[in-house]
C-alpha cells in the first residue's frame, strides 16, 4: 500500500498529527485514526450529509474531501461544536423536541443547523427546508428536524 | 393517585436524544477493539451461476491478508427465516448479483479490498429468472432443487420456484358477481425498493480464549443472529453472545444480515473482524420490499355497498424465502382493506427469482394490495357518482367486526379516521382546490389496515440496592423511542421518576428473551411485560414492607417517588432502598419480576373463512389509519408535487405522544417517497441504481 505523510490537522482549536495517504478522506482520518466516531459514513458519496463537518464554519462532506487539502482549515466535528459535557442551544431544541430518532443523520444536520441559523438567525420554513436539503434523514420524516431549528431560532431572539 | 396516568401519556424527552445530538453514541462502526481486521466481500458477477472452482492463492498471499473463506470453509449449513435455504456464502452455485461469495480479513480494509480483486472464482453461467410470474410457470431454471428438503418452519404448499401459496376466502365470491351494480378490474405492479437505512449493515465479531464469540451488530434482532451464527457454524448457543448498539434505522431489514460471515472470519483469524457494508453492496445484496403483482377485481351495489372483492397477489421473492411466506400472509390477510365486504378470495404466491431477496419492510406485505384496493375504490366512487370520501365511510369496518370472517376486531375506528380528515378545515379548503391550467390540484384519500404484535417477549425488572430499577427486555430501540416508553411504563407502575429506570442495553447474555423490533411489538407486547413484571416486583416490595413494618400486605401502601408506607400512617413511610437492602442483606432475597409471553394470534374459523396455507403467527392487535393528500400535478411533465398531507390513525393509548408523532410523520413521509420517488432497478439481474444519487 502507498506510503502515509505526517501532516497537521486542526480539528476542534486542537492540533493532530496524523499518518495520511494521498487517497485518504478527512472522514477516514476523523473516525479511524482520531476515533472522532460522531462523523457518520452515510454513503461515502457526498449525498446524504452524515459525514458533514465545518470546515472554516462552512458545511463539508468530510467524504468528499481529502486529508492532505485540509490542512489549513480549522475543522470542526460534533464533538466540537461546545465544551464536552455541555450542548449547544441547537442540539438542546433538537433534543427538546425529540427530534432524534435512529439519529444518524443528527451529527450532520446540527452542524448544518447551526451554521444556517448564524447567518439567518429566522428562518421562513422553506429556507430551513432549502438549508437541510443535502442532509437525508430516513426516520423523522424531517417535520420535527424544522421543529427544532425553529425552536432554536425563537430562543435566541 | 393512578400512577399508571401520571407518566404514561407524557412526552418525555428520548433518553437516548443527548447521546445522539452529541455524536457520542456507539453504533457498530463506532466500535474498535485492539489488533481489529476489516474485512470485505466479493458478490457474485451473476445472477444464476454454478461455482466451478476458487482460486484464493493469489489473496492470501498479499501481505496483510488473514484469512480469505468461502463455502468450503464451512459447515454445510443453511440459514433462514422460514425456509432454511441459504448459505452464509454461496454453495455449489449463485442466485443473484452481488451474492456474498468470498470473504476476507485484513490488516486493512484497502489489502481486504486489494485482496477481493485477487480472488479467482470459475463459473458455469445457468440460465436465469427474474419476473415472479415467468419464474412459476412451467420450463422456467428452478432456483432451488432442494426446495423440498429444506428445514421450514411455515406449512404453506410450495415447490418448484414457489416459494409459499396462501389463500384465504370468506363468503362466496363467484355467485356475488351477480349482486353488484357496478365491477372493477384491473392489475396493478409496485416495485421493489430498498429500506435505505441511514447506517448500513455491520458487525463486529470477536471471539475469546474459551471459544465465545461476541458480536455486536446493527441488527432488529439479537436472539435470531444467535441463533442463526450458531446455526451457520456449527456452534452452540452459548458459544454466541449478540449486542446491539445504537443502531442507525432497520424499517424490517435488519434480521440477520451479515454476522454469520463476520463471527467465521473472527474464528479464522482468532481476532476481532468489522465487517461494515457499503452503501452499494448493502444495497445489492441485503433485501429489498417486495415488488408485487396484483390482479384485483371489486364489486359494489348502486348505492355503494361493497359486496365482493377477489385478490391474486405474486411477490417477487428474490433469490431466498427470507420472509417471504409470513409477508405473503400478511398480504393475503389484509387484501380487502379495512372495510365490510362480505364475498372476499385473496390468494397470494411467492416466487424465487434471481434478484436480491425481498424480505420484511415497514408495511409488511399490506402496502402492495393496499394500492390496488383503494385504487378500485376511487374508480367504484367514479362510476357511482359517489364522494370517495364517503364510499369509504360507509364501508368502514365496526368494532365488533370480524376480519376475513375470523380475526374479531374489538375496536376499529377506521371510520373516525377518516372523518377527521374529511372534517378537516385545510382538507376541505383543498378539495375545492383544483389549480390552474397546466398545473391541476386535487386530493385523494386512502385507508390501510395492519396488524401488530407477534412471538415472544419478555421482560426482568430488578429492584437494585439504592431503589432504583434494571429493566432487561432484548428489544432493540431502532430510533422508534421505545426505550423511552419502556421506561415510562416501568416508572408509571412504580411510581418513580424517569431517571429512576436503567433500560439495559440488548444483550443475548444479560436480557431477557425478545423476538426482535417489528410489527409494533415494542408498543404492544413488550411493554406488557415490562408492566407485568414491574407489578411482581410491587408486589414483593409490599410484602417485605410487610415484614418490616410488622403489618398486613394489606396494610402497606406504595407512595410516589419509591416510597412505601403504612396506610393512613404518612410518618410511617420506607424508601424502595430500604426495602431492596433489606431482601439483600437480611432476608427475602433479591427483588426480581419477570413476565414472559407468547402474543398468542388468533385462529381461523373454518366455518367461515376456507384457509389454504394460512397460519399467521401475528396479528394480535389490528390497527388502522386514513391518509388525505393534495397533489399538484404538472399537466405537461406528469411531475406530481405533495403539497399538504393529513393522516388520521388510532392508537389506542399513547404512551408518549411526541414519539408516536415522530413515528407517523416518518410513516407518511416514507410512503409518500416510496410512491413518487423510489424504485430498485434491475437489468437482468443487475441492480442498475445501487446508490442514493439514483
Amino acid at each position: 500500500m502507498s506510503n502515509a505523510e505526517l501532516m497537521t490537522l486542526n480539528i476542534n482549536g486542537e492540533r493532530f498529527e496524523v499518518a495520511v495517504q494521498i487517497g485518504h478522506t478527512l472522514l477516514e482520518i476523523l473516525r479511524d485514526q482520531l476515533f472522532l466516531t460522531g462523523t457518520k459514513r452515510g454513503c461515502n458519496q457526498g449525498v446524504c450529509g452524515a459525514c458533514t463537518v465545518l470546515r472554516d464554519g462552512v458545511p463539508t462532506s468530510a467524504c468528499l474531501s481529502l486529508a492532505v487539502d485540509c490542512s489549513d482549515f480549522q475543522i470542526t466535528t460534533i464533538e466540537g461544536l461546545c465544551e464536552p459535557g455541555e450542548v449547544h442551544p441547537v442540539q438542546q431544541a433538537f433534543i427538546d423536541v425529540s427530534a432524534p430518532q435512529c439519529g444518524f443523520c443528527m451529527s450532520g444536520m446540527v452542524l448544518v443547523a447551526k451554521t444556517f441559523l448564524d447567518s439567518t438567525p429566522h428562518p421562513s420554513r422553506d429556507q430551513i427546508r432549502e438549508a437541510l436539503s443535502g442532509n437525508l434523514c430516513r426516520c423523522t420524516g424531517y417535520i420535527k428536524i424544522i421543529e427544532a431549528i425553529e425552536l432554536a431560532s425563537e430562543r435566541t431572539s | 393517585m393512578n400512577d399508571l396516568d401520571d407518566l404514561i401519556g407524557q412526552s418525555a424527552p428520548k433518553l437516548e436524544a443527548r447521546a445522539k445530538l452529541t455524536g457520542s453514541a456507539v453504533y457498530t462502526e463506532d466500535i474498535y477493539r485492539p489488533r481489529l481486521l476489516h474485512a470485505a466481500l466479493l458478490g457474485s458477477p451473476y445472477p444464476h451461476a454454478r461455482i466451478i472452482s476458487y482460486d484464493t492463492t493469489a489473496a492470501r498471499a498479499l501481505r496483510g491478508v488473514k484469512a480469505v473463506i468461502t463455502a468450503e470453509d464451512l459447515p454445510a449449513n443453511l440459514i433462514g427465516h422460514t425456509f432454511r435455504d441459504e448459505p452464509i456464502l454461496a454453495r455449489g452455485k449463485v442466485r443473484y448479483m452481488g451474492e456474498p461469495v468470498v470473504a476476507v480479513a485484513a490488516e486493512s480494509l484497502e489489502i481486504a479490498r486489494a485482496a477481493i480483486r485477487l480472488v479467482e472464482v470459475e463459473f458455469e453461467e445457468l440460465p436465469a429468472v427474474f419476473d415472479a410470474e415467468e419464474a412459476l410457470a412451467d420450463g422456467a431454471p428452478i432456483l432451488h432443487d432442494d426446495l423440498d428438503h429444506y428445514a421450514r418452519v411455515v406449512s404453506s404448499p410450495s415447490g418448484g420456484n414457489m416459494v409459499a401459496h396462501i389463500e384465504l376466502e370468506t363468503g362466496n365470491v363467484d355467485t356475488a358477481w351477480d349482486l353488484c351494480e357496478v365491477v372493477v378490474e384491473g392489475v396493478y405492479e409496485v416495485p421493489a425498493i430498498q429500506h435505505v437505512y441511514m447506517e448500513t449493515c455491520g458487525a463486529l465479531a470477536e471471539v475469546d480464549g474459551s471459544g465465545k464469540v461476541t458480536i455486536w451488530s446493527s441488527t432488529q434482532q439479537i436472539f435470531g443472529t444467535q441463533m442463526a451464527v450458531a446455526l451457520a457454524l456449527d456452534l452452540p448457543m452459548s458459544k454466541v453472545r449478540c449486542i446491539a448498539p445504537a443502531v442507525g434505522g432497520g424499517f424490517g431489514a435488519k434480521f440477520i444480515t451479515i454476522e454469520p460471515i463476520t463471527a467465521a472470519l473472527a474464528f479464522k483469524t482468532r481476532r476481532p473482524v468489522k465487517l461494515i457494508l457499503p452503501r452499494d453492496e448493502d444495497m445489492i445484496s441485503m433485501r429489498s420490499r417486495h415488488a408485487a403483482k396484483i390482479i384485483m377485481k371489486t364489486g359494489a351495489m348502486a348505492d355503494g355497498t361493497f359486496v365482493a372483492r377477489s385478490t391474486e397477489i405474486i411477490l417477487n421473492g428474490g433469490a431466498y424465502a427470507d420472509f417471504s411466506p409470513v409477508v405473503l400472509e400478511a398480504s393475503v390477510l389484509l387484501a380487502a382493506g379495512p372495510y365490510r365486504i362480505p364475498h372476499v378470495r385473496n390468494v397470494g404466491r411467492a416466487a424465487y427469482t434471481n434478484r436480491l431477496r425481498a424480505g420484511a419492510m415497514r408495511g409488511f406485505g399490506v402496502m402492495q394490495p393496499t394500492f390496488a384496493g383503494e385504487s378500485q375504490i376511487d374508480e367504484i366512487a367514479e362510476r357511482l357518482n359517489l364522494d370517495p370520501i364517503e364510499l369509504r365511510i360507509k364501508n368502514a369496518k365496526q368494532s365488533g367486526d370480524k376480519n376475513m370472517g375470523s380475526h374479531y376486531l374489538p375496536v376499529c375506528r377506521v371510520g373516525d379516521c377518516l372523518a377527521s380528515i374529511r372534517d378537516h378545515p385545510e382538507f376541505i379548503r383543498a378539495k375545492s382546490d383544483h389549480g390552474v391550467p397546466g398545473k391541476r390540484r386535487g386530493v385523494g384519500v386512502s385507508s390501510i389496515v395492519q396488524q401488530s404484535g407477534l412471538f415472544s417477549s419478555s421482560a426482568n425488572v430488578r429492584l437494585v440496592e439504592d431503589g432504583t430499577l434494571t429493566v432487561c427486555t432484548g428489544y432493540i430501540d431502532l430510533g422508534t423511542g421505545s426505550d423511552t416508553a419502556l421506561a415510562q411504563v416501568a416508572a408509571a407502575t412504580l411510581g418513580v421518576d424517569l431517571e429512576s429506570i436503567n433500560i439495559v442495553a440488548p444483550d443475548t447474555d444479560g436480557a431477557a428473551y425478545d423476538y426482535g423490533t417489528a410489527a409494533d411489538r415494542g408498543a404492544h407486547g413488550v411493554s406488557e411485560s415490562v408492566h407485568r413484571a414491574a407489578l411482581v416486583v410491587k408486589d414483593r416490595i409490599v410484602e417485605l414492607t410487610a415484614e418490616m413494618l410488622e403489618c398486613a400486605t394489606a396494610d402497606v401502601e406504595v407512595r410516589p417517588g419509591g416510597k412505601v408506607g403504612l396506610r393512613g400512617v404518612p410518618e410511617v413511610e420506607l424508601s424502595f432502598a430500604d426495602v431492596a437492602q433489606r431482601g439483600l442483606y437480611a432476608g427475602g432475597g433479591p427483588i426480581i419480576g419477570q413476565h414472559a409471553w407468547y402474543m398468542q394470534e388468533q385462529m381461523i374459523d373454518p366455518q367461515a373463512t376456507r384457509a389454504l396455507g394460512f397460519r399467521m403467527g401475528g396479528g394480535v392487535f389490528y390497527g388502522f389509519a386514513a391518509t388525505g393528500i393534495q397533489v399538484e400535478v404538472d399537466e405537461q411533465t406528469g411531475q406530481v408535487e405533495v403539497l399538504q398531507a393529513w393522516h388520521a390513525a388510532d392508537l389506542g393509548k399513547v404512551i408518549n405522544p411526541d414519539g408516536a408523532l415522530g413515528q407517523l410523520y416518518g410513516g407518511v413521509v416514507q410512503g409518500i417517497s416510496g410512491a413518487l420517488f423510489e424504485e430498485l432497478v434491475w437489468d437482468q439481474g443487475q441492480l442498475v441504481n445501487p446508490s442514493l444519487m439514483d
